[in-house]
């Protein structure tokens, strides 16, 4: 057994076996198969030497229409090669007597033959390695990228084990079969990470080099409530990720029933519980559990998919897909907010590398420099508009200045479309992100400007206590239950009070059932969570009473420490609700 | 052993492919080294330069049209393209 740690970024348990995935520059993955898949990966191994002979088949036929045929000779010696009896034979034999994975073992007899060649003592001969090499090469590709495609073509339950996911690969996950992921790199707000809770199965990401440690087919568990991935566990280990594997199906069952149920107080205040989406695929997800609106609707998921901005219309129908589904309830949508983290190809170029990024060019101070970008949004999100109750929300707010320069190209937007006549909503509500702390400081201020608040708890957290919380060395600075972050939310809180304006939390924290009762007490009256955490914090709020969640709010004002904070939370969480505590 | 470049790559995939349809075994030997005329890397690791004399040695039903396709292949300097014929 083995146990190895990552970030958690995709909550939940699962057990299964392990499909391990290459990287693109041919790292091999894993040295070694199981016995029992031996004849899989044989024949895994025959359908990538096809690919290849294929490959060179075409690559002889176009030589030599068109390079002559002493160039197409060279491809037909290749494929010769391929198909030699005595290099297959090795190979299958290492695979079949010394448990090689059929990329290791192409690549150890291929490297010995390479050796062999440089050694023949002829010019000629000895630059026929390179040929080798260039066939190795030919082979793992076939062999890597084939278990690429397995990803959408599985036909039973798997763990995905890889260096690195892209984000098409994440998002195209069949879940019937992807039980959950783990990735040697990536952090907690990369693209993955954020789509892992998307698609809702359990993942962990940064767990290192762990890849060589794994054999396809092993057994494995990705425990994304704490980031760990066990591999091979022992049968104590099993039999205990088995039960709380259960519970949390239990559990699960029992709060999916509460999906027709609204989010009341045991003293019948009404708590709006939206969703945060990042796809307009995910919408399913918030219905289903029952979601009031879409609190946050990231646009980042446009600008990702390509290498050019998107155009109007295919945001216009990503909107309108989202909008139609919640008639009735506020969608609400923020504009583009790419961080470094979350660096397109396409914008690459715009973002400054070489400083700290997360201090640079980025989200409404990328819009506000790049006009045509940021108006194409705006035109799409107000035309839109029309089919709901739409608002649209600023992110990284850091200056009054900002904010109205904003407002002022969106007045802009709307003056176009009246003079061309499209159809379009003007009185679309106008709100901001509060992640910076000056925002927070100058609530007051910007209350008398915006509509809305929405708190984005992870920024705020990050910027408050300047620290980088996908950095393992000080990730463990990073806490949401700082007495800081908490008196910050409190500011926003009085100031949207005063002006009466709604104040939305976004980020993390509002998914986390523990700090559901505190932002209550704190007088939050509007949570917007992950689509999964929506029945546990509308579970919570059924059991709470406005006086007993400002007794807790009142409690931890006194508190010093974010540890106390935490626990003293996750102590009440068990009075409230003993299921939810993990 | 008459090409200029000796038995090179392409040479040796004409004769592995030769080789790979008779059913028998066919080696080449050059002094005291042999190769399985059927792979290819084998036939490289013999070093066969211009000038070297190989001996071809077939058993196995067929092993004389076998012996004798390799002969005009070496004789024939191991035409590519149109020029070799059955390889097409």
């Amino acid at each position: 057994m083995l146990i190895r740690n990552g970030i958690a970024v995709s909550p939940g348990v699962v057990i299964g076996p392990a499909l391990v995935l290459g990287s693109e520059d041919f790292r091999i993955p894993n040295r070694f198969v199981s016995v029992g898949a031996v004849e899989v990966e044989l024949k895994r191994f025959h359908s990538a030497i096809e690919a290849v002979c294929e490959e060179l088949q075409g690559n002889e036929k176009l030589a030599n229409e068109q390079l002559g045929h002493q160039y197409a000779a060279i491809f037909g010696a290749h494929l010769q090669m391929v198909r030699d009896p005595k290099l297959l034979g090795e190979i299958e034999e290492l695979v079949r007597q010394k448990n090689h994975s059929p990329e290791f073992a192409a690549s150890r007899v291929l490297r010995r033959y390479a050796r062999v060649f440089e050694n023949l003592g002829d010019s000629y001969l000895r630059e026929r390695a390179d040929d080798i090499y260039d066939l190795e090469k030919r082979i793992l590709s076939h062999l890597l990228g084939s278990s690429r495609e397995e990803l959408s073509q599985l036909t039973a339950p798997v763990l995905v084990l890889a260096h690195n996911l892209t984000p098409s690969e994440t998002a195209s996950m069949d879940t019937r079969y992807v039980l959950g992921f783990a990735t040697e790199g990536g952090g907690r707000t990369s693209h993955t990470a954020i789509l892992a809770g998307a698609i809702e199965i359990p993942a962990v990401v940064g767990v290192g080099d762990f890849l060589s440690d794994v054999s396809g087919g092993e057994t494995v568990i990705i425990d994304g409530n704490h980031g760990a991935v066990i591999i091979d566990p022992d049968e104590a280990t099993l039999q205990k990720y088995r039960v709380s594997e259960q519970r949390a199906k239990s559990v699960a069952a029992r709060l999916s029933s509460l999906k027709p149920v609204r989010a009341e107080t045991k003293d019948g205040q009404r708590v709006r519980v939206y969703s945060n989406i990042e796809f307009p695929e995910e919408i399913g997800h918030c219905t289903e559990r029952g979601a009031d609106g879409v609190g946050l609707f990231r646009t980042e998921f446009l600008y990702l998919r390509g290498d050019r901005p998107p155009e109007e219309e295919e945001q216009y129908e990503a909107y309108v897909r989202v909008i139609k589904e919640f008639p009735e309830s506020p969608v609400i949508i923020r504009t583009l907010d790419i961080g470094a983290d979350k660096v397109p190809s396409m914008l690459s170029s715009r973002l400054s590398r070489d400083h700290n990024p997360m201090l640079g060019l980025r989200s409404i101070r990328l819009s506000l420099r790049d006009l045509p970008l940021f108006k194409t949004q705006l035109r799409a999100i107000l035309r839109a508009a029309v089919y709901g109750d739409v608002r649209i929300m600023f992110p990284l707010v850091a200056s009054l200045l900002e904010l109205r320069q904003a407002r002022m190209i969106l007045a802009d937007v709307i003056e176009d479309l009246e003079d061309a006549k499209i159809p379009f909503r003007g009185d679309v509500p106008v709100g901001m992100m509060v992640e910076v702390p000056s925002a927070a400081i100058l609530a007051a201020e910007f209350a008398k400007e915006v509509d809305f608040f929405s708190i984005g708890t992870n920024d705020l957290i990050q910027y408050t206590l300047a620290c980088d919380r996908s950095d393992p060395q000080v990730s463990n600075l990073y806490r949401s239950g700082d007495p800081s972050v908490l008196r910050l939310i409190g500011m926003v809180l009085k100031a949207a009070k005063a002006e009466d304006i709604k104040v939305t939390v976004c980020g993390q924290m509002s998914s986390d059932p523990k700090f559901v009762p505190l932002l209550i007490g704190m007088g939050l009256r509007h949570l917007s969570a992950t689509p999964y955490a929506i029945p546990e914090v509308k579970e919570v709020i059924r059991n709470i009473s406005i006086s007993h969640a400002e007794e807790i709010a009142a409690h931890v004002s006194k508190l010093e420490l974010a540890r106390d904070v935490e626990n003293y939370l996750l102590g009440e969480l068990h009075r409230i609700c003993p299921d939810l505590v993990l | 052993m008459e090409s200029a470049n000796g038995l090179h790559l392409v040479p040796c995939s004409q004769i592995a492919r030769v080789a790979g349809e008779f059913s028998g075994t066919v080696t080449l030997r050059n002094g005291d080294k042999v190769a399985d005329a059927k792979t290819i890397l084998e036939l490289v690791s013999l070093v066969a330069s211009q000038g070297t004399v190989l001996e071809v040695e077939a058993s196995g039903e067929g092993c004389d049209a076998v012996v004798a396709a390799l002969r005009d292949l070496f004789a024939a300097g191991f035409p590519t393209g149109e020029a070799a014929g059955s390889d097409a």
